[in-house]
Parts: C-alpha cells; sequence; structure tokens
C-alpha cells in the first residue's frame, strides 16, 4: 500500500498545483458569500435560502472539479509520456490506478472542506441576524448533507478513473457527465420502467416486483406486450439497476426543511448515511475494479 | 485449444485477475442487489408524485427532471424570483396571474417548502384575487388606452378574481397534502374559500381537515360551526356549538362558556333567522314583482313566514303556566299537540329546530346552577331569550326585524337610520344592504344601460330584442340589484325600467346615483 500512498500523494501535489482548481474554488466561495446578499431578498426563510445556495454550490462545484480533474487523470500522464517511467518501475498498475484515485479524492475532499469552512462560518455569523432557533441542528444537518455529497463525489470520481482509462478527456467527460445525469434520475428511469409494466393488464402488481419478474410478464404472449416493451423495459430497468443511485447521497432537503416538516416525512425522503455508505463503498469498489481491469489490459503504445 | 490458450496467454487465468474478477462480482452484485431494494421500495414521498394535483402538470414534471437533484436549489432561486417580481408588479392583476405558475414551479419542486405556500397564497389568492385589484382595471372597450391590460367589465373582473383564488386554493390542496404537519396550510384555504370565493361551505373540509393537523390551536375548531352557519347548515352549527359549549362546561372554562353562549346567541339563532326571513322576502318579492312588502308584517300575513321564534318561548311560557311548572315541555311535539303552538307536528317549519336547542339550554342553566360554582356566570349570560328582550327594540320596527343582527351595533345603528325599508337579500353571501346605496347603484345600472340602448339604436336604427344583445357574447345584462330580478324591458320603445324603486323609472339625476365610490364596493 506504501506504492499506493506515494502516488496517492503525488497526485495530490500535482493537483493543487493546478490554477484551474484555485479559480473555481474562488468562484464557489463567492457564491456561497452570496447568501449575505441574497439573504436580504427574501421576506421568510432567510436560514432555508442561505444554506440552499451553499450546500448547492459545495455540491456543485465539488462536482464540476471532480469532472475536470478526474478525466484528465490518466490522459495527463499519457500526454506527457510519464506512464511510460511509472509502468517500468515495481509497480502494479492497479496500484497506480489506486493512488490516483486516492490523490484526487484527497484533493476534491479538501477543496470540499474549504468551501465547507466558509459556509458554515458564514451560517454562523449570518446567525447573529437571522437569530435562528434551530441553529445547531441546521449544522448538524448540513454536514450530513456535506458529509453525504463527498461519498458522491467518490462514486463520480471512480465514473471518471473508468471512462479516462480507456478513452480521451472529452469522451471521459461526456460519458461522466451522462452518469451524474443518470444518476440524479435514477428513480425516475426506475418509475418509467415500472409504468411500462403497468400499462399492460394485471401489471399493476408485477411493476414492483423487480427486473426479471417483469421480463416473464412481458414475454407472456397473454399480456400482449411487443417486443419494443420488452427492449424498453430492459433498457430501462437495466440502467436503473446499474447506474448510480445520486438521490441516496441527497440530504440537501433535510438539511433545509428539517424544522419545518415532521421528522418522519424527513425520514421518507433521506437515507440515513450508513445505508448510504453500505451501497456507495461496494459500488464504487466494483467500478474502480472495472477500471483497474481495463488498464491493466491497455497497451501504451 | 487455441482459444484456452488465447485466455491464459491474455492473462485470464492468473491469480490478480481471477482475485479481481470475484471481487468485482462481490462488490458490483452487492452494490446491485442494494440498488435493487432501495428500488424496491422506493421512496413513496418523491415529491413530484403529488404533482398531478395542480393544474400545468406536465411543465412542472419537466422542470422536476430538469433540477438533475437540484430541486431545493430551484425552488429557492424561483422562490426569490417570485418575492422581486412581485415588489415589481405590486398589485397589478395580470402580472399576479403569471406569479401563480411560479408558485406552482416552487412547491412542485419542493414540497414541503412550507413558506411557499403561505406566501403564494397571499400573491395568488389575496392579491390575485381581489376585486379590489381587479376592478380598478375595468374600462369599457372604447376607453380603453393602448399599452394597458383591462378587463370589459366588472363580471369580468369578479371571473378573475375568481380564478386566481380557485389557484390559490389548488396551491393550499398541494400544500395539505404534502405538508400534513401544518394546520395553516389547510386553514389559509378556509380563509380564501370564505373572504375570496365567498363560499363558506367550500371552507368546511378544510377546516374540518386542518383540525386534525397536530399543530393545529384549538380556536380552529370553533370556526366551523361558524362555516356551517354561514353555509346555512344551521341545525349542524347550533349542535356543534351547543357540544362546545358542553365541553366548556364540563371544563369549566368561564370564557368559553361566554363566547359559545355569544356565538349560540348571534351566529346560530340571529343568523338562522335571518335565513330564514331573507328566503321569505326573496320568494315574496319574486311572487310578487317587488323587492320588498310593505312591512316584514305583511310576510306573516302572507303565509310567507308560517312562525315567529318570538312565539316559541313565549308558547313555552304559556305551557309552564298551564302546567303549573318552571320545567321546560319534554319536547315540542307535546307544545305542538297541546295546542300551545301552532304548527303542522308532521312537518314543522324549520326555525322550530330552535325549540329543541332552546331546551336543552335551559337543562344547562339547571345543571349549571344545581352543579357549578362559577359565580362570574350570570343568569342572563347563559339565557338564550336576551335577544329577544324589548329593551334596545326599535320603535316600530317591523316584526322579526329585530332578529337580524340583533348583536350588530352597527347595524342597529343603521336600522335606526334608514327604518323600516332597509333589508334586501343579497343572493351571493346574504348580506343585509341598506336602502340608500341599492337605490344609488341601481340608478347607475340604468343610466348605463339607458346609454348602451341608445348606441344601439343610432348605429341599428332599431331597439334590440333582449337587454342581453347589448353586451358582448358570454355577458349578460344586470339584473336589479338585491332581488336579482331582471329590469322591464320593452323592445317596442326601448324603455327600461325597475320595480324596485319607481322613482327611477323618469329621468336620473347626478344626485340620485350618489358620490363615485371604488368600484368592488358596489357589489
Amino acid at each position: 500500500m506504501d506504492k499506493v500512498f506515494a502516488i496517492a500523494q503525488n497526485t495530490f501535489k500535482e493537483a493543487i498545483r493546478n490554477r484551474v482548481m484555485y479559480v473555481i474554488l474562488v468562484f464557489a466561495i463567492l457564491f456561497i458569500l452570496t447568501g449575505v446578499v441574497v439573504k436580504d431578498l427574501t421576506i421568510a426563510a432567510h436560514g432555508l435560502v442561505i444554506r440552499a445556495i451553499g450546500l448547492w454550490a459545495i455540491n456543485v462545484f465539488g462536482l464540476i472539479l471532480a469532472l475536470l480533474l478526474g478525466i484528465g487523470l490518466v490522459y495527463t500522464e499519457l500526454d506527457k509520456k510519464t506512464i511510460y517511467t511509472i509502468v517500468s518501475k515495481p509497480i502494479d498498475r492497479w496500484q497506480f490506478l489506486l493512488g490516483k484515485y486516492l490523490g484526487l479524492l484527497l484533493t476534491l475532499y479538501l477543496i470540499v472542506v474549504v468551501m465547507s469552512a466558509v459556509f458554515l462560518v458564514e451560517i454562523h455569523l449570518l446567525n447573529r441576524q437571522i437569530q435562528d432557533p434551530h441553529f445547531g441542528l441546521a449544522m448538524l444537518m448540513s454536514l450530513k448533507a456535506i458529509f453525504l455529497g463527498c461519498v458522491e463525489l467518490a462514486v463520480v470520481v471512480a465514473f471518471a478513473l473508468l471512462f479516462s482509462s480507456f478513452s480521451s478527456p472529452v469522451l471521459s467527460g461526456f460519458m461522466t457527465l451522462m452518469v451524474i445525469v443518470a444518476g440524479r434520475l435514477n428513480e425516475d428511469i426506475e418509475r418509467f420502467a415500472q409504468k411500462i409494466i403497468a400499462g399492460f393488464e394485471g401489471g399493476g402488481e408485477v411493476a414492483k416486483q423487480g427486473f426479471l419478474a417483469g421480463m416473464a410478464f412481458l414475454r407472456d404472449p397473454a399480456t400482449g406486450a411487443t417486443i419494443f416493451d420488452q427492449i424498453k423495459f430492459l433498457f430501462a430497468k437495466g440502467t436503473a439497476l446499474v447506474f448510480p443511485n445520486f438521490e441516496l447521497f441527497n440530504a440537501r432537503t433535510l438539511a433545509l426543511h428539517f424544522d419545518t416538516v415532521d421528522v418522519n416525512i424527513l425520514k421518507m425522503i433521506t437515507v440515513s448515511t450508513s445505508d448510504a455508505l453500505i451501497y456507495a463503498v461496494p459500488y464504487t469498489a466494483s467500478v474502480l475494479l472495472l477500471a483497474m481491469f481495463l488498464f491493466g489490459r491497455r497497451n501504451f503504445r | 485449444m487455441i482459444c484456452s490458450s488465447a485466455i491464459r496467454r491474455r492473462g485470464f487465468l492468473s491469480r490478480n485477475f481471477l482475485v479481481g474478477l470475484v471481487l468485482f462480482i462481490l462488490c458490483a452484485g452487492f452494490a446491485i442487489h442494494r440498488q435493487a431494494l432501495y428500488l424496491a421500495n422506493m421512496r413513496p414521498y418523491r415529491p413530484y408524485l403529488t404533482i398531478n394535483l395542480i393544474p400545468g402538470t406536465r411543465s412542472n414534471q419537466v422542470i422536476k427532471a430538469a433540477a438533475l437533484g437540484y430541486d431545493d436549489f430551484l425552488s429557492v432561486f424561483l422562490w426569490l424570483r417570485s418575492i422581486q417580481d412581485f415588489g415589481g408588479q405590486f398589485r397589478d392583476p395580470f402580472a399576479l396571474e403569471s406569479q401563480a405558475n411560479a408558485f406552482w414551479s416552487i412547491t412542485a419542486l419542493q414540497p414541503l417548502f412550507t413558506e411557499a405556500y403561505d406566501f403564494g397564497g397571499l400573491v395568488i389568492g389575496d392579491e390575485g384575487g381581489s376585486l379590489n385589484i381587479w376592478g380598478s382595471r375595468v374600462r369599457p372597450v372604447e376607453e380603453q388606452e393602448q399599452g394597458w391590460q383591462f378587463v370589459n367589465s366588472m363580471e369580468e373582473a369578479r371571473q378573475r378574481a375568481d380564478a386566481m383564488n380557485e389557484q390559490a386554493l389548488a396551491l393550499f390542496e398541494h400544500g395539505i397534502e404534502s405538508d400534513p404537519d401544518h394546520f395553516r396550510h389547510a386553514y389559509n384555504a378556509v380563509y380564501t374559500s370564505v373572504s375570496g370565493l365567498h363560499d363558506p361551505r367550500r371552507a368546511v373540509p378544510y377546516a374540518e381537515v386542518a383540525t386534525l393537523r397536530p399543530d393545529c390551536p384549538d380556536w380552529v375548531a370553533g370556526t366551523i360551526p361558524y362555516l356551517q352557519g354561514r353555509s346555512g347548515e344551521h341545525r349542524i352549527a347550533m349542535a356543534l356549538w351547543f357540544a362546545r359549549l358542553r365541553e366548556a362546561i364540563s371544563a369549566r372554562s368561564d370564557l368559553q362558556i361566554g363566547i359559545n353562549m355569544r356565538k349560540i346567541a348571534e351566529d346560530g339563532v340571529n343568523a338562522w333567522n335571518c335565513q330564514t326571513l331573507t328566503a321569505a322576502l326573496s320568494l315574496w318579492s319574486g311572487m310578487h314583482g317587488r323587492a320588498l312588502p310593505d312591512s316584514l308584517d305583511q310576510l306573516v300575513t302572507d303565509g310567507f313566514l308560517t312562525f315567529d321564534p318570538e312565539d316559541v318561548l313565549a308558547s313555552i311560557e304559556l305551557w309552564r303556566a298551564a302546567h303549573s311548572t318552571t320545567d321546560p315541555p319534554p319536547d315540542l311535539q307535546t307544545l305542538v299537540v297541546e295546542g300551545f303552538f301552532p304548527a303542522d307536528p308532521e312537518n314543522p317549519p324549520e326555525p322550530l329546530a330552535f325549540f329543541d336547542y332552546i331546551r336543552f339550554l335551559d337543562d344547562v342553566r339547571r345543571l349549571q346552577e344545581t352543579t357549578s360554582q362559577f359565580e362570574t356566570i350570570r343568569e342572563a349570560d347563559l339565557n338564550l331569550e336576551m335577544y329577544l328582550t324589548v329593551q334596545g327594540r326599535i320603535p316600530d320596527c317591523p316584526l322579526n326585524a329585530w332578529y337580524i343582527h340583533s348583536g350588530d351595533a352597527q347595524m342597529l345603528e343603521r336600522m335606526q337610520r334608514i327604518g323600516p325599508f332597509s333589508y334586501m337579500v343579497d343572493h351571493r353571501d346574504s348580506r343585509v344592504w341598506d336602502t340608500n346605496r341599492l337605490f344609488e347603484d341601481t340608478a347607475r345600472d340604468l343610466v348605463s344601460l339607458r346609454r348602451r340602448l341608445s348606441n344601439y339604436h343610432g348605429s341599428h336604427d332599431q331597439w334590440p330584442e333582449t337587454l342581453d344583445e347589448l353586451f358582448p357574447e358570454g355577458e349578460s345584462a344586470p339584473v336589479e340589484r338585491g332581488t336579482g330580478l331582471p329590469f322591464i324591458y320593452d323592445p317596442a320603445d326601448g324603455t327600461v325600467h325597475c320595480r324596485t324603486f319607481p322613482a327611477l323609472n323618469g329621468e336620473i339625476n347626478e344626485t340620485m346615483m350618489g358620490p363615485p365610490r371604488p368600484v368592488d364596493e358596489g357589489g
């Protein structure tokens, strides 16, 4: 693991020298600080508005950086030909890739910590004016939202690394973006799949039963489903199952509305941190394993 | 053989590869299994599922999808935008119409945004549904200036205001469904139904929903009988008030007993009497072709009011005297069968229902006398008959007139000021109108009608068959204020007359039309 950490350290040092990152960070901080002004534009829900802007900025700018830095991670090494010196050394490719992943994640988390610190100081200072009675809880909930955002970043970076291990940065960026979109719409895609089944007589019950039951139902000639219905279902359900469900890492609603909405309702719309981790860790691991496999087969000639 | 050697050559049988493959299968399998579990138990509260409740659903679904999980941020952005827009377009009803869309989008994106329902209701309902604001934009077509938006008539203004109030109700219903913790969405719907749409019947279920919310204060339940009474469901209203009175007595709440007693007297008995009386007036005017009888006594004489509530109490006293007891009769039937009250035992008129309540209250009074230690409760406080006392009765006031708003001092003063010809039926909200105002408004309507007739004759060289031809399609000619009867129109010579005020059938001068007033006050 020493080799992995050495590469991670190197990747981190390299990343923090990247000026684009600082420009984006400055933008992000400026955006977070707009809460100071924007709070005067609202007539109610001052705390909510400030938190919404801050949490959005931390999440979006974190994702932008993950995308920008992640897609060029392997390509830069190839472009500068430094990959040859690395692979000629006694270091496995999977170690190289894992080190890159950890280094980038460390960089991103450092940026998130900086943005979060600015955000928390801001809401702490503004609370002197707003006098939010639930301020302490607001801080805690915001921290939970930021933490789950970090888990989401880990998944996104894994995908960026996967795509950059076999394609050009533009293509990697596009594919990672598509994963983000598919992940954000994951539950909608699942509903679409359920709707296909529910559209047939007797499909209401089957719709919730999963992939195999759904396919068996559609293949039954009695239902009258065409091959196109089967393809649509296969595609939608497959996408919903395989692509990550980023809504599971979204605790922003909890952080914004915890003080006005019953906790039971919020529990319904927010997955617990442990559940999110139980899902994210093996998912990220499998994406990284796939990336390692593809990178291991890659010919650098 | 070739295949297996190729597999071996490419390293697919290497230890590292096999370990990686096993790990991948385990990790990916577990992740997909978890994913399938989440999807199978997909959160039912996914906000946009409720979008179907509100109009314009398709665009909201698109916005929801386009938000890509940043629903909260987008809803806050639209919220800020709406506030600025509302401030910038203040009291422009056409701009407020478009604001409705913004609040649907905000609450579709984030149904838990409780402040958006409150403020949206204010913008769409209170402001956008205000007849005052829409009325300020009424201009006849020929007077409309370029570059400004107007409505052509008061009727159109009313329709637009009502439509906005309907939209506010749709927003509140979305709030009721999405946020089951707060009573205020349901109570805002009550407010909009009553004050915006003048439809208390519609407000009742909202009030009932509000009482089911965990944060609902006690006073909200007290509005239900009031709304039932305003809806004409006086029997239900009285039952509810008496139930509350009973609770107040059980709880020995001096304040609540006083409040409920007053409600029973004013909003219960008086309102019921008022409705009975106005219904009789309406029927009478419909059958006689005149707005008002010479006096309210005539309603009784002509059989439109078969019963005077005062008689019930008088009958009770007679019955008590005849039976040498201070107890009330056991029930109404006894009173009727024994001939103390002139009514058909099988089919008593509606106000006779009072009797049972009065008797019940009598029992309550006795209960109070025997069990309660309240020193502050006075006999008069528990005596419904106080509204029938001679004291304060207006001299020469027609029979039963006293029952109209007897608890309303302002109304009493008005009654004294304008005399017996002071009661008209407003079909919309059963308000009592004053004759002077009615006279002036009718004069304005007549002047307007005659001007339109003259214009029509000038351009067509003939008189229209009906007054409705003077108005654009979809609109109808005004009717006589209060009674709702049409003006008398003769298509042979184009003359138009009113039944209520014969003085207006001649020349109408400025004095008759009264001073200028804000457009919506004319009703």
